[in-house]
């Protein structure tokens, strides 16, 4: 977990986080957000088409943290446009599912390029979903695990990535996995340089390049923006 | 344009009645020239044949998504029913037909909203003539086509909405980061039911201007909202991912969208300049 804030008074102004979540089609991508951003599991969730983008805050210690979510979709047809999303992020979150074995290769590829093209400090979350299918104790099958736990976890310590089983539908482990993220990332340093780590944006390209360094990622500590957020 | 196209024109425009609608979108779309006999039914043969499905890679991404379309219809509900099967069999017959555009997230919610008005078979054409006209491209494997007009759309913001295309830029949002999600699912999944199907009429008479139009129109509705009240992109996205339905009821959005001056003609210029434009590697 993060160390406490050095800077006297306890921060009210949440920091931002911008985290991205990739992953094969149909893995529980969007499930697992919407179980952390709203504590809900829809069986049928509607495909994401581009990217969905959502925000929920969380409490770490005497800081706050907003996540700004970009949850993209899983079709390889999409894969061109995930630069744009994970880009500036400080986050990720790979997805793969564990009965199936081909979302794992997809989940290792995902994270190669990352770690080729995405920011050098981000910090990437390896998260095996739908848990419940194989564990006896939600009437699911350890018959159906296509993925060992050995072998996901192996990856995720050989590439230096957090490791996680969890399950949107009954909720086990989703939030420790964005917990786990939150402490993991240099919160002080972000609160130190909002400006320049909030965004993470180091001369970022983009439709808004030229407008780049957008100095306002705090500003909506403030009263009125607070209304049109999540609440938590 | 001859007078009787001029007054069809209008009269879609005001919206197709919706006992008139299957007919009308399968006229409009062109479905009865490009219809083949016998084509729909040997090609639902062939998908159905278990060494093609084994075969096709679309068909397993297919699979994954039939039971999240349109998820509450009560068409589409029910595991293995009617609507899930008649989803399956026109997807997979459509991969088949044009192996290059395969499957493509976004059209299940395509080809879901034409089974709810026409049986498989006209329904197949219809997709048919959207795909091919409307639509051309939007669908194809490399997004070329999606991206260039996330830059038309850009460009055009900029010129119709300046003060709002200011703001965007100012938190990097740029169309692509929506324009995916209206233009893929023809507003199905952005717009109330009944504005979505307005906007679908428009489609088939006006062609692509139609959903660029549609697009700024409900930037225009929301514009003072997503300035005064959206500071930063954490508020502005959501907004325009999630539109509240409150100000998008058909007439409003429609009204407003066939006051913006675009003719046809503009958007070939656009696209092609724009093309060229990615082509150069300048955007």
């Amino acid at each position: 977990m993060a160390s406490s804030s050095s800077a006297g008074a306890p921060n009210a102004k949440p920091i931002q986080v911008k985290l991205v979540l990739l992953g094969e089609a149909a893995v529980g991508k969007s499930s697992l957000v919407l179980r952390f951003v709203n504590n809900e599991f829809q069986e049928n969730k509607e495909p994401t088409i581009g990217a969905a983008f959502l925000t929920q805050r969380c409490k770490l210690e005497d800081k706050i943290i907003k996540f700004e979510i970009w949850d993209t979709a899983g079709q390889e047809r999409f894969h061109s446009l995930a630069p744009m999303y994970y880009r500036n992020a400080q986050a990720a979150i790979v997805a793969y599912d564990v009965t199936k074995a081909a979302s794992l290769e997809k989940a290792m590829n995902w994270v190669e390029e990352l770690k080729r093209q995405a920011n050098r400090d981000m910090v990437i979350a390896l998260v095996g979903n739908k848990l419940d299918l194989v564990s006896a104790s939600h009437g699911g099958d350890e018959a159906v695990r296509k993925v060992p736990v050995a072998q996901a976890r192996a990856y995720a310590d050989e590439h230096g990535l957090l490791f996680f089983e969890a399950s949107a539908k009954t909720g086990d482990n989703v939030l420790e996995v964005f917990t786990d993220i939150a402490g993991k990332i240099p919160l002080d340093h972000l609160l130190a340089h909002p400006h320049r780590g909030a965004g993470g944006r180091g001369g970022a390209g983009g439709a808004g390049a030229g407008a780049g360094n957008r100095v306002d990622l705090l500003r909506d500590g403030a009263p009125r923006a607070d209304n049109a957020s999540c609440a938590c | 344009m001859p007078p009787s196209r001029r007054r069809l024109k209008k009269l879609v425009h005001k919206g197709v009645p919706h006992a008139m609608r299957a007919a009308a979108w399968f006229r409009l779309a062109g479905a009865h020239d490009r219809l083949e006999e016998g084509r729909y039914a040997a090609l639902a043969a062939e998908a159905a044949d278990p060494a093609t499905a084994a075969a096709n890679p679309f068909f397993d991404i297919i699979e994954r998504d039939l039971h999240r379309c349109f998820p509450n219809h009560v068409l589409f509900c029910t595991p293995g029913g009617e609507g899930q099967q008649a989803l399956r069999e026109v997807l997979r017959a459509y991969a088949l037909f044009n192996p290059t555009v395969g499957y493509c997230q976004g059209l299940g919610m395509v080809a879901g909203t034409l089974l709810m008005l026409l049986e498989r078979e006209r329904a197949f054409w219809v997709l048919v003539c959207l795909l091919e006209t409307p639509c051309k491209g939007l669908y194809d494997p490399d997004l070329l086509q999606l991206k260039t007009d996330a830059i038309v759309f850009d460009r055009l913001l900029a010129k119709k909405l300046p003060r709002l295309a200011r703001h965007f830029c100012a938190n990097d949002v740029s169309a692509l980061m929506f324009i995916t999600q209206w233009f893929l699912t023809i507003f199905t999944t952005s717009l109330p039911w009944p504005s979505a199907l307005r906007v679908w009429d428009m489609l088939l008479v006006d062609g692509p201007k139609a959903i660029f139009r549609i697009g700024l129109a409900v930037l225009m509705i929301g514009k003072r909202h997503l300035i005064k009240a959206c500071p930063t992109n954490a508020e502005i996205l959501p907004w325009i991912l999630h539109v509240p339905t409150e100000h998008l009821q058909p007439d409003a959005v429609v009204f407003v969208a066939l006051g913006i001056e675009l003719r046809a003609s503009d958007i070939v210029k656009m696209r092609l300049s724009a093309s060229k434009a990615q082509l150069a590697g300048l955007v």
